[in-house]
């Protein structure tokens, strides 16, 4: 009796242990991933090799490799039987391929484990890439209103006293300025592209916005290129460059100062504001107003 | 009046001896019985055994509209060598297609852990695959063991 009741339990545990064997063959499986990453032709004709990465947490071992297109699905090759196809976690492996495979871009190339799990894709899309996505924008020109600033474009130039440039002085690009540079006026470029022109006045600002305490801010306020009007005028399609220099809109009389720049070291945003009025067709004119943030900050630097 | 008190139908030994005798006899029956639940008990741990750790997976299908063949990879996963016995192919409107193993080729016929094996199905008799169906396929082993993959013809 005793060794029948042994005979059962060794049956039982014998059970016991292949289950848990399955067991650890499925958490195995459940750690395997692979995905296909490259393919090289030979002559632009045939399949040479292709690269399989493992992405998974486990060792793989590549198995099988199929061809799959409109017309039928085929085994190419069991890479295994003439190299060895192991591929450790993050790595990736070349497999060569049999000799002969023809390329067709729409066919998809599938490579599969030891473990049966699989990846595939598209030959095209590993020989060539992935397509671009067709980029509707020129980040170099984003705008929303009639006036498009050239972001590359963009300068400051020491000014004395009085608010005149100065001679001795370059302007320089303007994405980062110096701690303490004091008065100093600020270059844009911008381009009308409504099919009105434009007239700005005196009150379009060029606002410093720091990040770190944005009540500080610091306004430029225009320099206009006509004097007699405190105006700046834009032709439709043409580009201008327009100066700020002063701390408040400037006045007829001369009477005005320059805004000096007298931020700590920090990082700021740029807003710019534009007030005029648009010169229609007909003659008339309507009010005109638009702002264009920035999409880079310039550096206060020390 | 005197008694006997030394009168005994039958010695302490020869007693004994009727006694293991007769135990044995009655043992008998009940030893059959249980080396064959012994027997059974072994055979249904040693079966379920091998199906808990016989496991298939069905890793691609050349099945095409108009073509009247249907080609399986089908890789063993498990640690019992498997052979498979039955594969069905069932269309969308319901229609089951049912082939057994004299109606396909396998090759090998029968496979270990990580091997694969080719089960291919040279007339599809009256099923007529049409282009761009979806048609599930299974494929069973001789235990009952399969998997499903899905193709579009």
């Amino acid at each position: 009796m005793f060794s029948i009741l042994i005979g059962i339990f060794l049956a039982f545990f014998d059970y016991n242990f292949v289950v848990l064997e399955q067991m650890k063959i499925e958490d195995e499986r459940s750690q395997e991933r692979i995905v296909l990453s490259g393919l090289e032709l030979d002559n632009q004709t045939c399949l040479y090799n292709v690269t399989v990465k493992n992405t998974g947490t486990i060792e793989v071992r590549v198995r099988a490799i199929y061809v799959a297109d409109g017309t039928t699905t085929a085994f190419i090759c069991d890479p295994s039987a003439y190299m060895d196809t192991y591929i450790p976690p993050d790595r990736s492996l070349n497999i060569s391929l049999p000799s002969g495979v023809p390329f067709k871009p729409e066919a998809k190339i599938i490579a599969a484990t030891e473990r049966g799990v699989k990846t595939k894709e598209y030959e095209a899309l590993l020989v060539y890439g992935p397509p671009k996505p067709v980029w509707e924008y020129d980040p170099t020109k984003l705008y929303i209103g009639p006036l498009m600033l050239q972001f590359d474009a963009f300068w400051y130039r020491k000014t004395l006293g009085d608010g005149t440039l100065d001679p001795n002085e370059p302007w320089n690009p303007g994405w980062s300025i110096p701690k303490g540079f004091g008065y100093c006026a600020w270059n844009i470029t911008v381009m009308n592209i409504d099919d009105r022109n434009i007239t700005i006045n005196r009150f379009s600002t060029f606002n410093v916005v720091p990040n770190d305490s944005p009540s500080t801010e610091l306004p430029w306020y225009l320099e206009p290129t006509n004097q007699t009007d405190l105006t700046q005028f834009l032709p439709v399609n043409q580009t201008r460059n327009i100066i700020y220099i002063w701390a408040d809109p400037k006045e007829a009389s001369g009477d005005s100062r320059p805004q000096k720049m007298t931020l700590p070291e920090c990082t700021c945003m740029v807003f710019l504001t534009f007030f005029g009025v648009f010169h229609e067709h007909d003659g008339t004119t309507t009010t005109y107003a638009q702002t264009i943030p920035f999409e880079a900050a310039i550096t206060v630097v020390g | 009046m005197k008694t006997n008190s030394n009168c005994k139908a039958l010695s302490p030994i020869f007693a004994t001896l009727i006694i293991l005798a007769i135990v044995t006899v009655l043992f008998i029956p009940v030893f059959i019985w249980s080396t064959g639940l012994t027997a059974e008990t072994k055979s249904f741990w040693n079966i379920s055994g091998e199906i808990a750790t016989e496991r298939i997976v069905i890793e691609e299908v050349n099945l095409r509209g108009g073509i009247q063949n249907c080609t399986m990879y089908v890789r063993n996963i498990g640690k019992t060598a498997i052979t498979a016995s039955d594969v069905f192919i069932s269309s969308p409107d319901g229609a089951l297609h049912i082939y057994g193993k004299a109606d396909f080729v396998t090759d090998p016929d029968s496979v270990v852990q990580g091997d694969l094996t080719t089960v291919t199905i040279s007339d599809l008799g009256g099923f007529n695959p049409v282009g761009n169906v979806t048609y599930t396929v299974k494929v069973f082993t001789s235990r009952g063991v399969g998997d499903t993959y899905q193709v579009v013809a």
